[in-house]
């Protein structure tokens, strides 16, 4: 086994829902861990990893063994539909480094500096805006984050060094830019590095 | 082979711009300021920012409304809409990620999160943006008898003139043919950002762009260009200056070289344009407010430069052309003898599109909201008003008693005034259906009077402090074929 920790440095306000509503506070709520505070969770990492890997592997940036049909699959393992395959990896939510943590679950309130609240409305066709359409919703702050992945060997037909994974899963890293809600309209812009 | 060039489809296309103000922006958050009826948006250094939500929505209105039978917008912005057929939602994400645009320091450097107060308290252009009111304006609504319309005063904070940021956009898979015309759009003399655009608000320029493409296919070494790209800021190169990303959908309706004919004002300024008399204080001003000016990349706040706002000019011209119009279609004021205050100061109908109105939310029987809004067609920009500061004048006022012909007390005041100084007005019209016959006159019938001298053009006209005439040698001109002939 062998370990990658990646890093998101996020440069902007995100929002990873957690389906609920705050009322008259507000529209959507983020999603929090029991201290309160702001993570990723691993399935995220994980979709945002295999959509980077899958694109990577669509464009010829792998070289994989010729009986592997689906590189993808193979890591990140399948669902679905067809044949349900275990992936290699094992990976962890992305969260506030530990000094960071202590230090908000012991002063109390400071948590809530890591949140704020955007309001957004829509404009109509005639330019003004459109009756109804105001929302609002809770956002983090810019922050880091850190999350460890285990890549494990396949031990029944093993066709890959965990090595040449890790280093791969290095080089995708830079395809993924953003994540969460509202990513393409400036929330959650992301740089994702791999050590 | 151009053709096929264009028909090619690019991995993904990076656009680095650095936007300027290029005249005061209210980008409001929606929250209210104390005392204020807005609040600038801000990001998390406190400091203005243009979010991607705003420009992301203005690209893909004016897109929408310019390239709709050239390309598929929705396949570019995305979309969520219910399907017709079943009910269910059906949506796609957008193709175009866009970032939101971070301001510039006083040395064209990109503000990067978390600054010391202190660093950004040292700036120059920052210490002013971290102000909860950078400048403001305020605004008033005059009705029909000349005086301020109930509930029509505005308190509006914005952001200067001359304020830089930078933005990033990401565009996954497109052609080259369909970049090129999205691209253009941005060049749009209509993209304005923030509230009141067509008052002259929220006006913006690219001052620098690159358009940077890259081809997955290269393969680990394009994603390290990727993610090096949307680091690293912008070049001083402007790549959308290059022709195909010229548009022209805005037309310029009239361009009026105008001088004041004698003393002059506009508006209600804060601080004097010429020295304090010795008298003390004075009590009405022309309007004046600072920007930001570039000389080789580094910024520096202006003195105070007098301004004929966008909104006065676009008052002083509804007024007028609501009174031709009324003219052209036979409503006279002795048929509304008996009509209710509302009814005087409602303007007619042709009249208010073209100006743009809101209204109070209304809901139809099912609960669905009513959007009886309309932006209007006019836009009206700012004008810089050139004087010679060593032709200020202060005119000291009196009111005289009716009954004893003498002076009432406490009535004494002062206002200083401008000798015969310059501006030029432009009004722009944004395309459509052809106007109503009858608001085509009077709307020449409006700038004729312009031409002629018979409409005042600034504050205090009862006192003829407003008066204007043609520059002279220079002419007024008039593309009435814009109003849809």
């Amino acid at each position: 086994m062998s370990k990658l920790q990646i890093k998101f440095d996020i440069q902007s306000f995100w929002h990873i829902g957690c389906a609920e509503e705050g009322g008259a506070y507000v529209d959507s709520l983020m999603l929090k861990d029991r201290n309160g505070l702001p993570y990723l969770p691993g399935r995220a990492v994980k979709g945002l990893l295999r959509s980077a890997f899958s694109l990577a592997e669509s464009k010829g940036w792998f070289q994989a063994p010729e009986e592997l049909s689906n590189l993808t699959d193979y890591i990140f393992g399948s669902e679905g539909e067809g044949l349900a395959t275990q992936g290699l990896l094992t990976i962890d939510s992305a969260s506030l480094g530990q000094n960071e943590m202590e230090f908000f679950v012991s002063n109390n309130g400071a948590a809530e500096q890591l949140f704020d609240v955007h309001f957004s409305t829509a404009i109509n066709e005639n330019g003004v805006a459109q009756e109804g359409s105001l929302r609002s919703m809770e956002v983090a702050v810019p922050m880091v984050l850190v999350c460890d992945i285990d890549i494990q060997e396949n031990s029944l037909k093993p066709l890959i060094g965990v090595e040449t994974i890790k280093s791969w899963l290095k080089s995708v890293c830079p395809l993924v830019s953003e994540f969460g809600a509202k990513r393409t309209r400036g929330y959650g812009q992301v740089v994702v590095t791999a050590e | 082979m151009a053709n096929t060039e264009n028909r090619k489809c690019t991995d993904i296309t990076v656009v680095k711009l650095v936007l300027e103000t290029a005249s005061p922006m209210a980008i409001n958050s929606g929250l209210r300021e104390v005392g204020f009826d807005n609040q600038l948006v801000r990001d998390v250094n406190g400091l203005p920012t243009i979010p991607a939500t705003a420009f992301a929505g203005v690209w893909r209105h004016l897109a929408t409304s310019t390239l709709a039978n050239k390309l598929d917008i929705d396949h570019y912005f995305g979309f969520t809409s219910k399907s017709q057929s079943n009910g269910a939602i059906e949506s796609a994400a957008a193709r175009i990620v866009v970032s939101n645009g971070r301001i510039l320091d006083s040395n064209n450097q990109v503000v990067e999160n978390y600054q010391s107060p202190e660093k950004i308290a040292d700036d120059p252009i920052l210490s002013i943006c971290l102000h909860e009111r950078p400048m403001y304006r305020e605004r008033v609504s005059i009705n029909d008898r000349g005086v301020a319309k109930d509930t029509g005063k505005f308190d509006q904070i914005l952001l200067p003139k001359g304020i830089r940021f930078a933005l990033t956009i990401k565009v996954k898979q497109a052609l080259n043919s369909d970049l090129d015309l999205l691209l253009g759009v941005l060049n749009d003399k209509r993209f304005a950002l923030g509230s009141s655009t067509r008052n002259g608000l929220g006006q913006i320029k690219v001052v620098n762009s690159d358009v940077i493409n890259i081809n997955l296919a290269e393969g680990i070494k394009a994603g390290e260009r990727l993610q090096s790209v949307l680091s690293q800021p912008c070049s001083n190169n402007n790549d959308l200056a290059k022709p195909q990303y010229h548009t022209h959908t805005l037309g310029l309706l009239a361009t009026v070289p105008l001088q004041g004919l004698d003393y002059w004002r506009c508006g209600r300024g804060s601080e004097l344009l010429g020295s304090v008399p010795s008298s003390g204080s004075v009590g009405i001003m022309t309007y004046s407010e600072t920007c930001v000016r570039w000389v080789d990349n580094k910024a520096k706040v202006t003195e105070r430069i007098p301004v004929f706002c966008g909104s006065s000019i676009k008052g002083i011209l509804a007024h007028r052309i609501a009174y031709h119009y009324r003219r052209h279609t036979d409503q006279w004021a002795e048929s509304m003898a008996t009509a209710s205050h509302d009814d005087w100061q409602t303007r007619p109908q042709a009249v208010n599109e073209l100006f743009g109105y809101a209204t109070d939310g209304q809901q139809d029987d099912d609960g669905a909201w009513l959007n009886k809004g309309q932006a209007g067609r006019l836009v009206v920009l700012d004008s810089i008003i050139n004087y010679d500061p060593e032709n200020i004048t202060i005119r000291t006022h009196n009111t005289i008693d009716r009954f004893t012909g003498g002076v009432r007390k406490g009535a004494l005041y002062s206002e200083e005034l401008i000798y015969q100084p310059t501006f030029t007005v432009h009004v722009y019209i944004t395309p459509g259906e052809a106007l109503p016959i009858e608001l085509q006159h009077a709307i020449r019938d409006t700038f004729d009077d312009i031409r002629l001298g018979m409409l005042s053009m600034g504050a205090g006209s009862g006192r003829g402090s407003s008066a204007v005439q043609l520059q002279s040698e220079q002419t007024m001109t008039f593309n009435s074929h814009l109003l849809g002939e």
